[in-house]
């Protein structure tokens, strides 16, 4: 079995407005899938739906994560459990310092694995590595999450998080939106030293060109709440080149 | 003869005013006459006073302990001055501790009340050039009924930072109130760390004859089921280039209730006054309410004035956010609160006070939230 495997997936937001109608994906571990797909296909609601937001509810199917149904689970639990999502649009939290907060995060979820805190200075040691390589500075870490930062910084913060937290699957959300043409390198950059054999990522997107610099193993093509196509690479082209349509017709 | 005991609060009250002349006297019979504040009077309107303070009886006490012993003096007032529950601590006390630091960087005071009813007065003096701390602690016994006055005098090129934390018990009322006169270049710098009671009531009446005083009137309460705390502030601007900055932030949950009103009032001769109010608070529940009413009221043509005023609820997207990365709900939620309020504490200078005083919020929202 996949890492990851989605069967039938059916979703709604709220009581009533199905957005995920059926959905089926299967991400092997050690590989790279991109979900590509035109505004209000489900990609954001794919990525909720997946990390259990609040007010998502699965209405039939199941999600499978290595080889447990994950749907009901918290979501800090599944977090845990290694599933990362980078977000979209990252969340403001005044008054909490970068640092201060990835480390409550960070051992609040080796507690939950059961594994002790990491000491301080480890710690900070662990970051400041990680950090260089996201050409993040000790004063961006000491001011409160997101708060006064860039789009760049902001997506530059969540791949240093899953650069720290070391998930065992990221789901990159809109990683592309707002970044000039150098800060999407460096967030692809960090995207790309973060795959290794025995991590799984899906990477959703509205557009080809962060698929340049973060090369998928495969296609999705979502549209209505299903997967309508699937291929390798040279279905982004495609796509670029020829736009959504046929798909959502084909819906 | 006889003796008649007291058959409710209001009569209680009244007790000490017995034989009472001169404003005292007046000012029993004004009490009389019009009762304790009811909603019906607009500065009172989501503070039932009476009904809090229903059945509560008996003569009750203030324990006062102070850092270093005070001097005592008498007070005189005017009995139809506009600061009711600072008359009603003032005017039931013969003889008030006074205390004019000249060589002392902080002043402790702790104030404690008895069950039943009890009154207490202070009064603080800076004189010219003295810099120091205060930090008052104010707790009670459950079924206490308590109005205390804690008045400030800063003179010219002082510099007085004031603590204000309230432990009050939940079923015990307290009306706190303070004259402050802010004298030119004198600095006077406020925090109010409230959780609530029955009814807790912190007034502040300042008055800054500009010149280059800064006032700082900041609050931060937190308030949980049946507790209800009510920050009061009004601020006279008198002369030219004046500064005041408030920021009062607060968070009610489990059906706690809070209150915030404040009005700033700039003379006409205050041109240049620099002034802003800020609250902010966050309603974690539907059980729970929160009241603000920020006013200002502006005679002069050239100053700086703005107010402020945001209810909200707590950020969902931000706990999905934090639960994302790990943070258990509980932590998140915890985590969210502490923040929000701790931006109100900001002007607490000194490390080991701020330290304590986080930690009490802390423990206080530990489970609650």
């Amino acid at each position: 079995m996949s890492m990851l495997e989605i069967k039938n997936l059916h979703a709604a937001v709220g009581d009533d407005k199905p957005i995920l109608k059926g959905l089926d994906l299967s991400v092997p571990k050690g590989e790279v899938h991109a979900i590509m797909g035109p505004n209000g296909s489900g990609k954001s609601t794919l990525s909720y739906v997946l990390t259990g937001r609040d007010g998502y509810v699965v209405t039939d199917g199941s999600i499978t994560y290595d080889g447990e149904d994950v749907a009901d689970m918290a979501p800090e639990v599944r977090a845990a459990k290694g599933l990362f999502l980078s977000f979209q649009y990252p969340v403001e939290i005044p008054g909490v310092p970068t640092l201060t907060f990835m480390k409550e995060a960070l051992n609040a979820q080796r507690r939950t694995r059961g594994e002790d805190d990491m000491s301080a200075p480890d710690f900070m040691k662990h970051v400041r590595e990680k950090a260089k390589l996201l050409n993040i500075s000790g004063d961006m870490l000491k001011r409160p999450v997101n708060v006064g930062f860039s789009g760049g910084e902001k997506k530059r913060l969540e791949i240093l998080q899953a650069a720290v937290f070391e998930p065992r699957f990221l789901i990159l959300d809109e990683t592309d939106s707002g970044l000039d043409i150098d800060a999407l390198k460096v967030v692809a950059d960090g995207v790309n030293a973060l795959r290794s054999p025995d991590r799984g990522m899906l990477v959703i997107t509205h557009y080809q060109r962060l698929l340049d610099h973060i090369a998928p193993d495969v296609v999705h093509v979502l549209s209505a709440g299903k997967i309508v196509a699937s291929g390798g690479p040279e279905l982004a082209k495609e796509l670029e080149a020829e736009g959504y349509d046929k798909y959502v017709r084909a819906a | 003869m006889a003796v008649i005991e007291p058959t409710n609060t209001l009569e209680q009250i009244l007790v000490p005013f017995k034989g009472a002349t001169g404003w005292r006297g007046d000012f029993a019979e004004r009490l009389k006459k019009d009762g304790l504040p009811t909603k019906r009077d607009e500065d009172w309107k989501w503070s039932d006073v009476t009904r809090a303070s229903k059945g509560i009886l008996g003569k009750g006490k203030v324990q006062f302990r102070s850092s270093v012993p005070p001097e005592w003096t008498e007070v005189r007032r005017a009995a139809d001055q506009d600061f009711f529950s600072n008359l009603l601590a003032y005017a039931a006390v013969q003889a008030v501790p006074f205390f004019e630091p000249k060589n002392l960087t902080v002043l402790d005071l702790d104030f404690r009340a008895l069950r039943g009813v009890s009154h207490a007065a202070a009064t603080i003096v800076a004189g010219a050039g003295v810099k120091f701390r205060v930090h008052e602690h104010y707790s009670s016994e459950e079924q206490a009924f308590s109005a205390m006055g804690v008045d400030y005098v800063v003179g010219p090129g002082s510099h007085v930072e004031r603590v204000i934390l309230i432990d009050e018990a939940p079923k015990s009322v307290l009306l706190l109130s303070s004259g402050v006169t802010l004298h030119e270049t004198g600095e006077f710098v406020q925090t109010v760390i409230s959780q609530g009671g029955k009814l807790v009531r912190h007034e502040t009446q300042l008055h800054s004859a500009g010149g280059g005083a800064k006032a700082t009137l900041n609050a931060a309460y937190l308030v949980g089921k049946g507790a209800q705390a009510d920050i009061v502030t009004r601020v006279n601007m008198a002369g030219p280039g004046g500064q005041l900055s408030q920021l009062i932030k607060g968070i009610a949950y489990g059906g706690g209730r809070g209150v915030f009103q404040g009005k700033i009032h700039v003379e006409q001769a205050a041109q240049k006054t620099d002034a802003n109010m800020t609250h902010r608070g966050m309603i974690v529940d539907e059980k729970s309410e929160i009241n603000a009413k920020p006013e200002l009221e502006i005679y002069a043509d050239d100053v700086e004035c703005a107010h402020g005023n945001a209810i909200g609820t707590l950020d969902e997207m931000a706990l999905f956010y934090m639960q994302q990365r790990g943070l258990p709900e509980a932590d998140a939620r915890r985590l969210l609160v502490e923040s929000f309020l701790d931006e109100a504490l900001a002007e607490i200078t000194h490390d080991r006070t701020a330290q304590t005083i986080r930690g009490v919020v802390a423990q206080r929202l530990k489970g609650l939230v």
